[in-house]
């Protein structure tokens, strides 16, 4: 099971927090935000996954998808407070080149 | 000494969640794996579940089912899922992963790098896939 608590910062940045784990069945869930973001106008987004327990590679194409998305409509899409096994699934697939965390949601942009 | 630990689930999404289920107990059970280890084998394990579940086609009028059997030893974590579906004659060795930006088509690869020794065999009724992870600390204590 997972669960999405969103909110937009002061900045117009919006914060996406994946509760849970990212995998096939839930991954469908956080393109469906980040789809709902971009299509209000927020389009600098941050995925905060210090809830995240776990990603599989579903989970990587979608914030790829959603990466590739904001940055068509002139924004961007960041990571913040991967978990360890985020970090390494980043790391293993090579995604940190693209997918590079930064060091906290308030200072993503 | 060895541990062993197993399900048998139907090939639906929702079985995910009896993998890192089983997987905890493992953990607890043997509290000496290192994080790293853990998340090799628990990423790998949760890619080729989903590979089953995603892409089987049932043999027969059976629904696909699979069998998960994990052994944890001191020096290595192995699985096996053996599944009921038809024969998939995949090649791993063309598993590689994407382009940075394709937003598919990396699970197989993934589990590739997660593992140390990996492997696929279409079977007269069904799938097998084998799944090695050498633990680090083994590796260390034998240097």
């Amino acid at each position: 099971m997972i669960e999405f608590t969103n909110e937009t910062l002061a900045n117009g940045v919006g914060v996406i927090r994946p509760v849970g784990r990212l995998n096939m069945v839930s991954a469908p869930h956080l393109g469906a935000n980040i789809d709902a973001l971009i299509s209000d106008g927020t389009v600098r987004l941050v995925v905060d996954l210090a809830g995240t327990d776990f990603i599989d590679s579903s989970g990587l194409g979608a914030l790829i998808t959603g990466l590739k998305k904001t940055r068509q409509a002139g924004g961007d899409l960041r990571l913040a407070n991967p978990t360890a096994q985020i970090t390494a699934v980043l790391e293993m697939t090579n995604l940190n080149r693209v997918l590079q965390p930064v060091a906290s949601v308030d200072g993503a942009y | 000494m060895s541990s062993q630990f197993g399900l048998r689930a139907a090939a639906v999404p929702e079985s995910l969640e009896l993998i890192h289920e089983l997987l905890e107990e493992v953990w607890v059970g043997e509290p000496g794996i290192e994080p790293m280890d853990r998340i090799r084998f628990e990423t790998a394990l949760i890619e080729v579940a989903s590979n089953i579940i995603e892409h089987s086609q049932p043999a027969s009028t059976d629904p696909v089912r699979f069998v998960l059997a994990v052994e944890c030893e001191p020096e290595r974590l192995y699985a096996e899922f053996t599944d009921n579906a038809r024969p998939a004659g995949i090649d791993l060795g063309a598993a590689e992963l994407p382009d940075d930006m394709s937003g598919s088509g990396r699970g197989l690869a993934l589990a590739k790098v997660a593992l140390d020794q990996f492997s696929y065999a279409k079977e007269d009724k069904g799938n097998r896939w084998t799944l090695l992870c050498r633990r680090k600390s083994a590796a260390t204590a034998t240097r």
